[in-house]
């Protein structure tokens, strides 16, 4: 049984992992291998800030919130061990900030301590008059793919480099099931109108003594277009960029005045060494395609599970949508009858 | 020590390996230029009708932040700081610099309460301005966590600190042996940064550092009018004081630049403050111990205890260890003192004893002290002697 994840950000990466450990154990002949062109520290997932939160309004797909919190307590619980940073992982406490009163997030009870903010808080941000504190969690994308991409060595799953050019060619290579994690390019397999790339700018600079996260919000831009500023390990991202439609993989110089005078303005300790920038493009999509589609080409039939289209809270959702494609995967082996007993669940 | 016959006449006693710590002369005062290298200047002055000298013996947290205080409530004066360390070498360096405070049983607790607010309310200030990063000053957020219920589940300063409510249930599931927390933002203020910070702060107000051990603090008579006693355990010696002692503390400073909160252990032997260039990782508390030395047991010991609150410290490297001796003290002191040999007289404000609370006090008894020190000078300036101040 030979399974190709096409793609090699969070989702891929973690698709493989989560579908290797579930059902290796009762699938011998499982062999699972990861086809990408681009690869750690190259891909999208390695420019996002890493953190757990998604976006404010409730999603069109109600899984999507059940994916989000599968994916908070799957994360939380590896907190407690001493890989926690190794995997890029650590908790982080911080501020969300209004204009105006806005009602509470759905998943305030998932992240940690939610609670709003205070009079005295909120003087720290004069441009603001509401906002919210509570504990969420950091991933770091590079830090999270390198560890990912260890697990999986060792589990002898196989990665390739390549650029796949069509699903057929996959498919007539000998894949038994496709594991499409193509992210935004997933048009360019198979045409998604619904598929749009969210260009992202961010800056990082060296500013350890923040601790805390600063998101700020104005439902007049649009998620992602007002100031954020994201500790992660070692350095802070700086970003406010959100442009549908643009594919320029080129760092702009407004997007850069733009992320670098509204984030001091937010924040004026920020007197910090800038170390680098860089773009990225949030596969955005009205929902997330996870599912099942067969293909034919020729005699044989190719089962082919989408998982692609995250928007800007791949990281958030990742765990959760991974262990649904291993449901879905879980589906084929059964109609194939390769299943020997139930797999254990994880 | 030797007595040299200066030129003008008279004689002092010249101390050995005298150098200013900054060899520029300032000379900034409001009375115009003079020639002032260490002690030597009290020669070419007449009776402080103009400048009061000032001396502040110690250059720790409260040496400092006394001397940055002293001029911007004292009229006319001049301000020497004294001491036989600076920065990094003082036991303000060691200590994690977190604003929780240290309960008093000596001093009441609304005092306590006003330096604790004064202290903290300047200090947010700084952290939300472009000087946080120079000063060493910005906000951390964590947990206060407890084995069995504390006494006081509502701690004097809660309304302090910014956002302080207990910990939910979800929260306390990260600490399996604890049963209660506290979940508050504070502030962090940095002994390397902030101290030279302050030193930067003395001198463009025209203060000199001068790096010389006072054994006695006759040895600041004449040259000096008022003296600020701030050396902490030195005050044993200096002051002659048997209720100051030391309670050691050795703590590790560690790399773990994922963890971005801190974590206390409600019994204050255990806890992890997250800094800018390290995690401080402590402690003990040693009484009556004045031993300097890591001791290798006790680091292992601090490190395993702190692994069990947070396991991802199995990672952190380059771990160095420390050691400082918190003046201690049931109370703050903070007192003038008219000291009296033969027709000699030399005011003396004492300003020392915070023992392990002195970052988190510092400013208001800072504040607190150079009021003493103004009233001192108003004593000098007025011609009827004075019997007792």
């Amino acid at each position: 049984m030979r399974v190709v994840v096409i793609g090699a950000g969070v989702i891929g990466l973690s698709t493989a992992l989560c579908i290797h450990d579930r059902y290796q154990p009762v699938l011998q002949s499982l062999d699972v291998r990861v086809y990408a062109d681009r690869f750690t520290p190259l891909t999208n997932t390695d420019v996002a800030a890493g953190l757990w939160q998604p976006y404010l309004s409730n999603p069109s797909n109600p899984q999507e919130t059940h994916w989000n919190q599968q994916t908070f307590d799957y994360l939380l619980s590896h907190l407690h061990s001493p890989n926690a940073a190794d995997m890029g992982l650590a908790l982080i406490s911080g501020y969300n900030l209004f204009h105006e009163a806005v009602p509470d997030p759905s998943w305030k009870d998932i992240v940690l301590g939610f609670r709003k903010l205070t009079p005295r808080e909120l003087d720290m941000f004069p441009d603001y008059s509401y906002g919210w504190f509570n504990t969420s969690l950091i991933l770091e994308g590079k830090r999270y793919l390198q560890w990912l991409t260890e697990r999986l060595t060792e589990r002898g799953v196989k990665f390739s480099q390549r650029k796949v050019e069509s699903l057929e060619e996959v498919a007539r290579g000998g894949a038994d099931v496709i594991i499409n994690c193509t992210g935004v390019r997933a048009g360019e397999l198979q045409p998604d109108p619904m598929l749009q790339p969210g260009r992202g700018q961010i800056i990082k600079v060296d500013a350890p003594w923040m601790k805390h996260f600063i998101v700020t919000h104005d439902p007049e831009r649009g998620i992602y277009r007002s100031p954020y500023i994201i500790p992660g390990i070692r350095e802070v991202t700086l970003g406010g960029i959100f442009q549908l439609g643009n594919w320029s993989e080129v760092n702009n110089i407004q997007d850069h005045k733009s992320i670098w005078e509204g984030c001091c303005r937010l924040e004026p300790t920020l007197k910090a060494e800038i170390v680098s920038e860089c773009t990225g493009f949030r596969p955005v999509r009205p929902q997330v395609r996870l599912e099942r589609e067969r293909l034919r080409f020729g005699p044989s039939n190719t089962e082919l599970i989408h998982n692609y289209g995250h928007g800007g809270y791949g990281l958030t959702i990742h765990w959760g949508c991974a262990l649904e494609a291993a449901k879905l995967f879980g589906e084929v082996l059964e109609e194939r009858k390769l299943l020997r007993m139930p797999p254990s669940h994880l | 020590m030797p007595v040299v016959n200066s030129p003008m006449g008279g004689s002092f006693a010249f101390p050995q390996s005298l150098r200013a710590r900054d060899q520029l002369l300032t000379g900034k005062t409001s009375v115009g230029a003079r020639a002032f290298c260490g002690f030597q200047g009290c020669f070419f002055r007449d009776r402080p009708m103009d400048t009061v000298r000032i001396a502040v013996v110690g250059a720790g947290l409260m040496g400092l932040s006394t001397a940055v205080c002293i001029p911007t409530l004292v009229p006319r004066c001049s301000v020497t700081v004294i001491a036989d360390k600076f920065t990094p070498d003082t036991t303000s360096d060691v200590a994690a610099g977190i604003l929780i405070p240290h309960a008093y049983p000596d001093t009441p607790v609304h005092k306590q309460k006003q330096w604790f607010r004064e202290t903290f309310d300047h200090l947010f200030s700084i952290a939300n301005s472009a000087e946080a990063g120079d000063a060493g000053v910005y906000l951390v957020s964590g947990w206060q966590i407890f084995r069995s219920m504390p006494t006081e589940e509502v701690p004097f300063w809660a309304d302090v600190v910014l956002g302080f409510r207990k910990m939910t249930e979800a929260e306390l599931k990260k600490f399996p042996q604890h049963v209660f927390g506290q979940a508050f933002t504070t502030l962090k203020c940095e002994g390397p940064v902030y101290l030279p910070w302050l030193e930067k702060r003395v001198k463009r107000s025209g203060g000199l550092m001068v790096p010389q051990r006072i054994e006695d603090l006759w040895e600041l008579h004449p040259s000096f009018d008022i003296v600020v006693n701030c050396s902490g355990l030195g005050s044993r010696q200096l002051a002659g004081d048997s209720t100051i002692f030391p309670v050691r503390g050795q703590v590790l400073k560690v790399q773990a630049p994922w963890l971005k909160h801190f974590i206390r252990d409600g019994s204050g032997l255990t806890y992890i403050y997250p800094g800018t260039s390290n995690v401080t990782l402590g402690g003990t508390r040693q009484k009556g111990d004045w031993n300097l030395s890591p001791d290798a047991e006790i680091s292992r010991d601090i490190f395993s205890r702190c692994c069990a609150l947070e396991p991802s410290l199995h990672r952190a490297c380059d771990i160095r260890e420390k050691v400082g001796l918190r003046p201690s003290r049931p109370g703050i002191r903070l007192q003038k003192e008219l000291l009296a040999q033969d027709s000699r007289r030399l005011p003396v404000v004492h300003h020392y004893g915070h023992g392990s609370g002195g970052f988190s006090m510092h400013w208001g008894t800072a504040l607190e002290a150079a009021r003493l020190v103004n009233e001192c000078a108003q004593a000098l300036g007025s011609p009827a002697p004075k019997s007792k101040l």
